[in-house]
């Protein structure tokens, strides 16, 4: 199952990439730092979209030739399946993506950059439409998915390449300025679709329940990285700007590169989420022997019918949560300090750490 | 253009039903756990949306020997098998495989028994769940279904915390200390 996870994480990183380098492409040269992208990079991805989203139809023909054979699984799983009726489109529009990529100058002419864009646009749409909110749901799932999914790789996507692929800080503040309220905007389009795709899946109010689930353990993770981002968006958007103002000298690439070492953190538990099965029903999961591993070795006591979760905090419980608070504080304070962001990247992650540690030795079934 | 937006975003709020992501079983002729006093020529799985048609499924005894069947088809949301010869008292265990439409692969399994003669009825391995509900004298809804008794997950929240302290205590120490120089 590892080997999934590692090729959805990197899925996800091409698309941001792709998307990324068009936009800050469309950006004028005086609004942006400047930067150097190989179009290596950009063949890269688009051939690394074709091989990746190719694992999970590996996966299925895995799971199903040992009954009917090989050659018919491959067959029937690329003719009939969706999925794999998805990927068939996915291959013909990167092949074509690639030949417009490697021949026109993609960089520096508008037309092309937004032909770019409406290629990346499409591979997000077919991937979309292999995904699973897509099948089940009909539009509405495939419409929150694909806005979703758009806005994660516009936000990520520009701040990969602005803080791995530039070559100084020139125009800043400039850039700060667009991007600050684009993130934003992107932001609350990724909650508010988040929250409603969660809720095709689960009820808000059982949500502490998922957590024996496998699913629900990718989830929380999920949620509680979202923390330390914001604060890493606030310290990158607000603070720094205020510091740059002062002091055109400051480099604020390293702190860049940390916050996006955190969305890379999103992206694995989002490649883990993907894979579980979502929770339907927590109790009969359970005792077909569906409890999450991680959550059976850390929590103690037993689980009983009807679950329902509760919380019940005793020391330990709240000495986390404390802990929590002061690692989000440290990672403030290592700004502050201006002490190197790879410190503040730690705390951030020994913040994630506590916060979940709590939780699962508060709550209670 | 915000305005649309908001609008199609309360749009897809308001008019969606709630659906379950994925495929699962939703009903089975015989149910789970159910004992038969009357032979069945034909089992059939109904799932809750519709399945690939490489979907399969195989019946076994408890002693692991395979039941025949003369036919198995995969209808839209059914599974059908229809055996061979009548089933033979006992408990079988029917396990499925599928893939929803949505791609994902699912397996699982239930069981049910048959008992044709009146003296013979067999124990049947339920899960608790199942025998709670049915057992009503004692704490109707209470049942324990999982229980940790092997680990030690208490001293590992204990040497975590303590752990995650001193890195606190440390790393508040040093930034005062930079800030003083």
């Amino acid at each position: 199952m590892l080997w999934i996870y590692f090729s959805e994480t990197l899925l996800y990183l091409c698309f941001s990439l792709l998307m990324g380098s068009f936009i800050i492409a469309l950006i004028p040269i005086n609004n942006k730092p400047s930067i150097s992208l190989n179009k290596r990079w950009l063949q890269f991805s688009i051939l690394g979209i074709v091989v990746l989203s190719l694992f999970p139809i590996i996966r299925l023909v895995l799971f199903l030739y040992e009954d009917i054979g090989l050659s018919l699984t491959i067959q029937n799983v690329i003719a009939g399946f969706e999925v794999g009726r998805a990927w068939t489109f996915t291959l013909f529009l990167a092949f074509i993506f690639y030949l417009y990529v490697s021949i026109f100058s993609v960089f520096t002419n508008k037309k092309h950059i937004l032909v770019s864009i409406l290629f990346t646009l499409a591979l997000i749409l077919s991937l979309g439409w292999a995904s699973h909110s897509a099948s089940l749901t009909e539009w509405s799932g495939f419409i929150a998915h694909t806005l979703h999914f758009l806005a994660v790789t516009i936000w990520i996507g520009i701040l990969i390449i602005v803080s791995w692929f530039s070559v100084n800080h020139h125009n800043w503040a400039a850039f700060l300025k667009w991007f600050t309220p684009v993130a934003i905007i992107c932001l609350v389009i990724i909650i508010g679709t988040g929250l409603f795709l969660m809720s095709l899946v689960q009820e808000f109010n059982v949500y502490a329940n998922s957590w024996l689930l496998p699913y629900g353990q990718a989830l929380l993770i999920k949620h509680i990285i979202i923390i330390p981002i914001i604060v890493f968006a606030s310290i990158n958007g607000i603070w720094m700007r205020k510091r740059i103002k002062l002091d055109s000298k400051i480099n604020p690439l390293p702190w860049v590169k940390a916050e996006s070492g955190l969305l890379l953190l999103i992206f694995i538990a989002t490649a883990v989420l993907g894979q579980q099965e979502p929770p339907h029903s927590v109790e009969s999961t359970i005792s077909g022997g569906g409890l999450s591993n991680i959550f059976g070795a850390l929590h103690n006591g037993v689980i009983t019918t009807p679950i329902e979760a509760s919380f019940d905090i005793n020391l330990i419980g709240l000495l986390f949560f404390m802990l929590t608070l002061v690692f989000l504080v440290l990672t403030v304070a290592v700004f502050v300090k201006k002490i190197p962001s790879i410190v503040a990247f730690i705390m951030s992650v020994l913040c994630i750490v506590s916060l979940y540690l709590g939780l699962m030795n508060s709550v209670v079934y | 253009m915000k305005k649309i937006c908001v609008l199609l975003l309360l749009l897809l709020f308001t008019f969606t039903p709630l659906v379950l992501a994925h495929s699962g079983l939703e009903s089975s002729v015989p149910q789970d756990g159910e004992v038969l006093t009357e032979n069945i020529s034909t089992l059939s799985l109904t799932f809750n949306t519709i399945i690939e048609d490489t979907g399969t499924f195989k019946i076994t005894k408890e002693n692991g020997q395979e039941v025949v069947l003369a036919e198995s088809i995969v209808k839209e949301k059914d599974m059908i098998g229809t055996f061979s010869s009548p089933l033979e008292d006992g408990t079988y265990i029917v396990s499925w495989k599928i893939i929803g439409e949505d791609g994902h692969p699912i397996e699982n399994s239930y069981s049910f028994s048959v008992a044709t003669s009146s003296d013979t009825v067999p124990e049947l391995s339920e899960p608790p769940i199942v025998t709670d509900k049915n057992n009503s004298t004692s704490s109707p809804d209470q049942g324990i279904i999982y229980e940790n008794q092997t680990s030690n997950s208490n001293a590992f929240m204990v040497v975590s915390v303590v752990l995650l302290m001193v890195i606190a205590l440390g790393t508040t120490v040093w930034l005062l200390k930079r800030g003083k120089n």
